[in-house]
């Protein structure tokens, strides 16, 4: 063997390791989304991963999805992943999972479920998800409430206190806020 | 001053006037009506609070996020053969195995795979180009041809085996 043949040997070897590499990481990877996803999502397809969707309507929202399935009869349906230490699905999630699917439906021109999910880590590592079903705002009520953030910034009508006072104890606008009613 | 200048950004940010692109309102923005309306107002005054607790539950979501997208783009690795079906001959391949269950397999990962991505396009694009050169030394010399044809088995045993799996 001559020295190209060595070379040319090394490199065979290197890309068969790391295609070893990439195939063994890569089936671990998909045994561990399929145990992740929602029961109702196990015969869907995953079709996107971190894409941005823009909808450039009278009010144009740019979301970015974590995941989106595809369902056998063609239904897409959006995967949020939330970091916290509680399995609670909280307003902020409706309405930013109603606003990706209105910026979805908007580019794809396809129709997304009414009920999306979010995913919440288990315990400290976060190995194991939660998933957690949300139903979804109608695309009339996120436009009502970007107009409402509209008129809130242009000084147009006073904003109102959050419904619990437990979000005020974490708030880092506390003290230039005042104590809620 | 430094105030000032965070309302300007934060004015910037607002949905008002410009043109559609420019005014786009981001899904995660509109979100933060939903934890509380006068925090999105002081967020625009002040902007946005820092603190280390904050901080750090940022970074924690940062790292979870990418550990999340990781894992899908990996398991997405495996994906169907495009619409558009196989096409181009695998030289390589070709040489070591003839029109065996091997060179299959590896057609179908050029085409389930690499095809499907840039980077892959791009080895697809330049093994192409150095393709019958690669055979011609490897014609040249029967080791080195017994030791491809050894890894390329390897790889589309794998392939095969890891599409099975995949599909079940």
């Amino acid at each position: 063997m001559n020295m190209i043949e060595v070379v040319l040997a090394m490199v065979i070897l290197a890309v068969a390791i790391g295609f070893v590499g990439w195939v063994i990481a890569g089936r671990r990877a998909a045994a561990a989304e399929r145990r992740q996803r929602p029961a109702r999502l196990r015969d869907a397809e995953l079709v996107f991963v971190e894409r941005q969707f823009r909808s450039l309507g009278r009010w144009p929202v740019i979301a970015r999805v974590d995941r989106v399935y595809r369902k056998p009869s063609g239904i897409l349906v959006l995967v949020e992943l939330k970091t916290r230490a509680s399995p609670v699905v909280t307003r902020s999630d409706v309405i930013q999972l109603s606003a990706q699917r209105m910026a979805m439906e908007d580019e794809l021109r396809a129709t997304v479920a009414d009920e999306a999910y979010v995913l919440i880590p288990r315990g400290h590592r976060g190995t194991s998800l939660i998933p957690l079903p949300v139903n979804l705002m109608a695309r009339e009520e996120v436009e009502d409430l970007m107009r409402r953030r509209d008129a809130l910034l242009r000084g147009l009508v006073e904003p109102r206190w959050p419904a619990s006072q437990r979000t005020c104890r974490a708030c880092g606008f506390r003290d230039r806020c005042g104590r809620a009613p | 001053m430094k105030v000032d200048k965070r309302r300007r950004r934060a004015g910037r940010r607002s949905i008002v006037g410009g043109n559609p692109t420019e005014r786009a309102l981001s899904a995660s923005r509109l979100a933060e009506m939903g934890f509380c309306e006068r925090w999105v107002v002081l967020e625009q005054r002040h902007g946005r609070p820092r603190s280390r607790p904050l901080q750090a539950a940022r970074e924690r979501g940062l790292v979870c996020h990418a550990r999340f997208e990781r894992q899908a783009r990996l398991a997405m690795g495996v994906g169907h053969v495009p619409s558009h079906g196989p096409k181009g001959r695998c030289f390589v391949a070709t040489l070591a195995f003839g029109e065996g269950w091997q060179t299959q397999k590896l057609r179908h990962f050029r085409d389930a795979v690499l095809r499907r991505r840039g980077w892959g396009r791009s080895i697809v694009y330049h093994y192409y180009r150095a393709g019958p050169r690669i055979c011609a030394v490897l014609e040249a010399s029967p080791a080195l041809l017994g030791c491809m044809r050894w890894l390329l088995g390897q790889a589309a045993w794998l392939w095969r085996w890891w599409s099975r799996e995949a599909g079940r």
